[in-house]
């Protein structure tokens, strides 16, 4: 029933916005950015690009507002395009193939892992965050839209263009490679405990 | 019922049940996942595994703050908001060029009845800043029933389709050459870097540096079409060309053709629409023909070929389509038969946006 209700009123906000209300299409962007902005860090460092990309896509929302269906799934749609779009922005910049030194530099940015508290679950959440970037990055991909934003099998299928087995591979692979690498280490971390 | 005594770490994880009792969300969840444990002390270590796992992909850190969020779409607020749309991006700049004509269509309208005075007076204007020595005004006018091709003074050729007029000075002064015409005529112009020719009609102004194009404005039709064979050529409503001559600085919104585009304004609703010919041919010079005989070619030199050779843009999948190859020996057949037979050998579907053509493939295996 909650989410029903939730839906309803997202329906009435994308309303809203057909109908020229910039109120509207502030909380529909407020309320989609982090998922964008979080999900456009999957491909690139690069903030400014991530930025750039979202904007083109609320602003074209905004300029074709009139034809949107607001029964489509919009989620869906928006993930779509921001990759799409990163991934020809990025094609053009050739920043692809810079990638990986981006990600060396990051895992060594403690500014990164800001939200991180004392408590022991949060210690593996801080390590699994580490494996997670050093997965293979479509394994990461769909670990993101998955756990992220719960999203569907079928829906991430969607956004990345492939079919729904190889999303369930790429979950199932994903998950099997995080467990060996994570509990590995903190079995290995219990076991110098012991020791010392 | 599910079993759930061989699941495994990830298995779990990705069960609804077992997220719904992680999340805390259901009693009913709860109850049975608790009860499970209990009965199941064997697993509860791979239990507390997946839960911390589970945990750990829902608590990913965001890379973004509240602050920063707020910033960006108040930024895009006010984008939409003051801003009027056709301004907002490149993107847009269609419309822009629409909004545009839309202002100006009146004017156009009020121009295209007393047009041979505009004209006039146009190179007056020129003649008299310059203070040029008299230059006479020659009229050609094709009154045959077939095509009449006259040369210019600076060599470039017209070819005249019947009933069309083509009138330019005597001599190319200045630092452009202009000619004004009425009807369709074809265009192969002699290049000269710092002197630009310009054909007006009734609407549209179309500047080349040297190139050949095709021009068809019969005051009848509802429709000015400018088509590029090579060179660029830049078009862009009469209306704008005369705000750059008030304003030295004013930008003059533009339409780019490269070969094998073409550009359509329309008179009645004042809309620019930038598209393909009808019939694209081939761009390269003869001595470099490029080569259609492909022969078990992969599908990505097919497009790369057909690219460069009709100036096209195909827009497809690569990685979907990476399997695909295509043998055909294809030879001098229109662009769009090649495309339809490259498309029925590997399944494929193809549709035309714009200068743009989409493929539409579900891979080759």
């Amino acid at each position: 029933m909650k989410t029903t209700e939730v839906h309803q009123e997202e329906h009435h906000l994308w309303e809203r916005l057909k109908d020229g209300d910039t109120d509207a299409f502030g909380k529909i962007s407020t309320q989609y950015y982090r998922l964008l902005f979080d999900y456009g860090r999957k491909f690139t460092k690069d903030r400014e690009l991530i930025k750039d990309v979202i904007q083109d896509v609320f602003l074209l929302i905004w300029q074709k507002r009139a034809h949107i269906d607001t029964d489509e799934n919009v989620k869906v749609y928006l993930l779509k395009i921001v990759r799409n779009r990163l991934f020809k922005e990025l094609q053009k910049q050739q920043l692809r193939a810079s990638e990986d030194y981006f990600d060396y530099l990051e895992i060594t940015d403690s500014e990164e892992t800001l939200i991180i508290s004392q408590e022991s679950t949060q210690n593996i959440i801080s390590k699994l965050n580490l494996h997670v970037k050093n997965l293979p990055k479509r394994q990461q991909e769909v670990l993101f839209l998955k756990f992220y934003d719960n999203l569907s099998n079928e829906e991430i299928a969607e956004i990345m263009n492939i079919n729904r087995q190889s999303v369930a591979n790429l979950l199932y692979n994903g998950l099997r490679l995080l467990k060996t690498r994570l509990f590995f280490s903190i079995i290995g971390f219990l076991l110098m405990l012991l020791l010392f | 019922m599910i079993d759930y005594s061989k699941f495994k770490v990830e298995d779990f994880v990705t069960d609804a049940s077992f997220q719904q009792w992680v999340e805390g969300t259901s009693p009913q969840h709860t109850a049975f996942w608790e009860f499970w444990e209990e009965a199941h002390p064997e697993k509860s270590e791979t239990l507390a595994q997946a839960r911390a796992l589970l945990l750990g992909l829902k608590n990913q850190p965001t890379a973004i703050s509240d602050d920063e969020i707020s910033i960006e779409v108040e930024q895009m607020v006010g984008l939409v908001k003051k801003k009027p749309f056709w301004e907002r991006s490149v993107l847009y700049q269609w419309q822009r060029i629409a909004a545009v004509l839309v202002v100006v269509g009146a004017i156009g309208g009020f121009w295209i009845k007393y047009r041979p005075s505009e004209i006039s007076t146009m190179k007056t204007q020129i003649k008299a800043s310059k203070n040029l020595p008299k230059n006479q005004e020659v009229e050609v006018f094709n009154n045959t029933p077939a095509d009449y091709t006259t040369t210019l003074p600076d060599g470039s050729t017209v070819k005249l389709k019947k009933g069309s007029k083509i009138s330019f000075p005597e001599r190319f002064l200045g630092d452009k050459r202009e000619v004004s015409l009425t009807g369709e005529g074809f265009f192969e112009v002699v290049k000269k870097d710092n002197q630009p020719f310009y054909v007006y009609t009734n609407t549209l102004v179309t500047r080349v540096l040297g190139t050949s194009f095709n021009i068809k404005a019969y005051s009848k039709d509802q429709q000015v079409v400018v088509a590029v064979k090579t060179g660029k050529v830049m078009v862009f409503p009469l209306s704008e060309l005369k705000k750059s001559q008030k304003n030295a600085k004013y930008q003059v919104q533009s339409l780019y053709l490269t070969p094998n585009q073409k550009a359509t304004f329309e008179r009645q609703n004042e809309r620019f629409n930038k598209a393909l010919v009808e019939q694209p041919s081939i761009i390269t010079q003869p001595t470099a023909t490029p080569s259609f005989d492909f022969e078990n070619t992969p599908i990505k030199e097919v497009f790369a070929s057909l690219k460069k050779a009709y100036n096209v843009e195909i827009i497809y999948d690569s990685d979907i389509m990476k399997n695909c190859s295509v043998t055909a020996p294809l030879g001098n057949e229109p662009l769009f038969v090649k495309l339809d037979i490259i498309c029925k050998t590997i399944g494929a579907r193809y549709e035309i946006v714009e200068t743009k053509v989409f493929i539409n493939s579900r891979g080759c295996h």
